[in-house]
């Protein structure tokens, strides 16, 4: 697999490119001193896995991922910080606490190769397209989620922000919706109307409206209307 | 400094109400009590009430002269000695003051026939003159004890103060001043350099085990010598250079007279790293430190200043409580004395400068006379 690692540290950097040369299925492709330096890496050289410090200058770790349309693999690598690790909801891959531990390291890089491989079997073939199994970095106030596309049931446009629909929470992503609805696959996500875009695998059911629009009853969720054109559509969408 | 200044306003305002309330009450229950006499044994009429009240205006003006006489004077900072016999004269004479002022007012005003019972005698005059001087020891006795009390109350509350803010600092130096990410950062840095340069690794090592011990042993000091302190900050800035690499510049100009100084323990230490940490580290590019240590013209006070590349938040949380405990405890050691400012340098532009003052005070309590020379730096513990 292929690493990007990312510290304003070049020791530090040095230490885990020491450590990870135990692993001869790693190959460590690119560092990068900051924020700015890690995104211009990341579309370059599209590594499999990241491992990212939270306190850098510029842009911290965090504020990095949440510019990404799609979070790669994070392994965070960190000194110390507690409140940022317990304010984690932790479907990160993994953090290491520096200085790293051998066999702690050889735990998280086995979670990377499981998930590299749900992931590749899962695959849909649609390169520019974000695929369900494609996670967004959300961070919302203290707390931070990396979230499956697979587990949204419905984004919402709130100012110049999208509001996501996922479990209990509802935080924003600093993306506008006609962005997101660029780069999500119009198998699974509908846009329902001006402000909604919904997932249609959450969908628990659906009665005729008025003027012949549609109502869509989401799991856990909201309610949709759906607007008479968009009906229309998605009439001709499910007939198939 | 605004609070403490408005707080010590209020207490002024309070402190000069009990004074007037204690005084119009005393006064007036010394008339009364006369007056209660007089009736007792039989001889009240409206003159005499007239009289008391006269006696009662009279000492209380009287005594409120001698509050004013000894706050001009200061004698609230004498030594029982001097204060006693000073007391002794004074309220002779102001008891005979007191006396001859009554005399005439109840001449002039209340006019009593001699039937009553005027000061028509001597020896009368002798003998009131004799109770108002008890009288007014008995008002000295009364203020001072007072004064007294509340002074030792407050320098008790004083001494509190200090060990709460030393504690604080304490639990700081141990919990977050030499912040866990700072060492573990530094820890991490060096387990690289083993391979990269073992030598150097080596020193690194030493500056950290320095830097500990010396977090440690100053925790509960009130104050340590500016020299000891400083070496700290080499060692603290040695290891950021390891983290920050060429992004970090420093330099350190300090006055060997300033090295004996006593400061605060971890005071300039939290000026270098609030300096790092909110002006240099956050920055790309990094950035320079300088501090300098010198004493004023007159060698009485220290100015120690702390300028960073960076631009001043005073809103950083993290760095509002070391702050407000240095200034604490600066303020609980030196008083109004010594300061401590944090602003943007008007003269250079992307600068931040810190500058500390204080009133100087040595390790050795007596400096030796005729001498200019400072104490010898091998007094402070290594």
């Amino acid at each position: 697999m292929n690493a990007l690692l990312v510290d304003d540290s070049r020791l530090a950097r040095n230490e885990l490119r020491h450590l990870l040369h135990a692993f001869s299925d790693v190959t460590v492709v690119g560092e990068a001193r900051h924020a700015e330096e890690a995104r211009a890496h990341l579309q370059a050289l599209q590594p499999d896995v990241l491992f990212l410090d939270i306190h850098m200058p510029g842009q911290t770790g965090f504020e990095l991922l949440a510019s990404l349309d799609a979070a790669p693999h994070v392994i965070f690598t960190t000194a110390y910080d507690e409140y940022a690790l317990q304010a984690f909801e932790f479907n990160a891959l993994d953090y290491l606490l520096k200085p790293i531990n051998e066999s702690r390291l050889a735990a998280a890089l086995e979670k990377v190769r499981a998930q590299l491989v749900s992931s590749a079997s899962a695959e849909e073939p649609a390169p520019t397209l974000l695929s369900t199994q494609d996670q967004v970095f959300v961070k919302d106030g203290e707390q931070c989620w990396f979230v499956r596309l697979a587990d949204i049931r419905l984004f919402e446009i709130n100012g110049s922000y999208t509001q996501i629909y996922f479990e209990q929470h509802r935080p924003l992503i600093p993306r506008t919706l006609q962005h997101l609805e660029q780069r999500l696959d119009p198998k699974v996500f509908f846009r329902a109307n001006r402000q909604q875009i919904i997932n249609l695998k959450w969908i628990a059911g659906i009665e005729p409206w008025f003027s012949n629009t549609l109502k869509i009853q989401l799991r856990d969720g909201p309610e949709v209307e759906v607007s008479r054109q968009q009906s229309a559509r998605f009439r001709e969408l499910m007939s198939l | 400094m605004t609070g403490s200044s408005s707080s010590d306003n209020r207490a002024a305002v309070r402190h000069r109400r009990t004074y007037w309330t204690l005084q119009v009450i005393g006064w007036t229950l010394y008339g009364g009590l006369g007056a209660l006499m007089i009736a007792l044994f039989g001889y009240f009429n409206t003159y005499l009430l007239a009289v008391e009240v006269c006696v009662a205006v009279v000492l209380l003006l009287t005594s409120h002269g001698l509050r004013l006489v000894l706050l001009r004077q200061g004698w609230k900072q004498l030594s029982a000695g001097q204060l006693l016999w000073r007391l002794a004269l004074t309220l002779g004479g102001l008891a005979l003051l007191a006396q001859a002022v009554l005399y005439v007012v109840i001449r002039v005003l209340v006019r009593p026939p001699a039937a009553v019972g005027g000061m028509e005698n001597g020896l009368q005059f002798v003998g009131y003159t004799i109770q108002t001087y008890f009288v007014f020891w008995l008002w000295a006795a009364l203020y001072f004890g007072w004064h007294y009390l509340r002074g030792y109350r407050q320098s008790e509350v004083d001494k509190w103060k200090l060990k709460a803010a030393v504690r604080e600092a304490e639990m700081r130096t141990l919990k977050a001043q030499l912040n866990p990410h700072f060492l573990f950062n530094g820890l991490n840095n060096i387990r690289a350099l083993v391979m990269e340069d073992p030598t150097r690794a080596r020193t690194m090592m030493t500056h950290l085990s320095d830097l500990l011990r010396y977090s440690i042993q100053v925790s509960g000091t009130e104050q340590v010598a500016l020299g000891h302190e400083l070496e700290l900050v080499e060692h603290y800035l040695q290891l950021e250079a390891l983290q920050l690499e060429e992004r970090l510049a420093y330099s350190l100009d300090v006055d060997p007279a300033t090295r004996s100084v006593l400061i605060p323990p971890m005071t300039l230490q939290l000026l270098v790293e609030n300096a790092i940490k909110h002006g240099l580290a956050p920055r790309p590019e990094g950035g320079c430190i300088s501090l300098s240590a010198a004493l004023d013209a007159t060698g009485a006070e220290l100015l120690v200043v702390v300028s960073n590349t960076g631009a001043y938040q005073p809103a950083a949380p993290e760095s509002g409580v070391g702050l407000r405990n240095v200034r604490e405890r600066l303020h609980l050691l030196f008083g109004a004395a010594a300061q401590l400012t944090i602003a943007n340098d008007l003269a250079q532009p992307d600068t931040v400068t810190a500058h500390l003052r204080l009133p100087v005070r040595r390790l050795d309590a007596g400096p030796p006379p005729f001498s200019a020379v400072p104490t010898p730096l091998a007094t402070y513990a290594s």
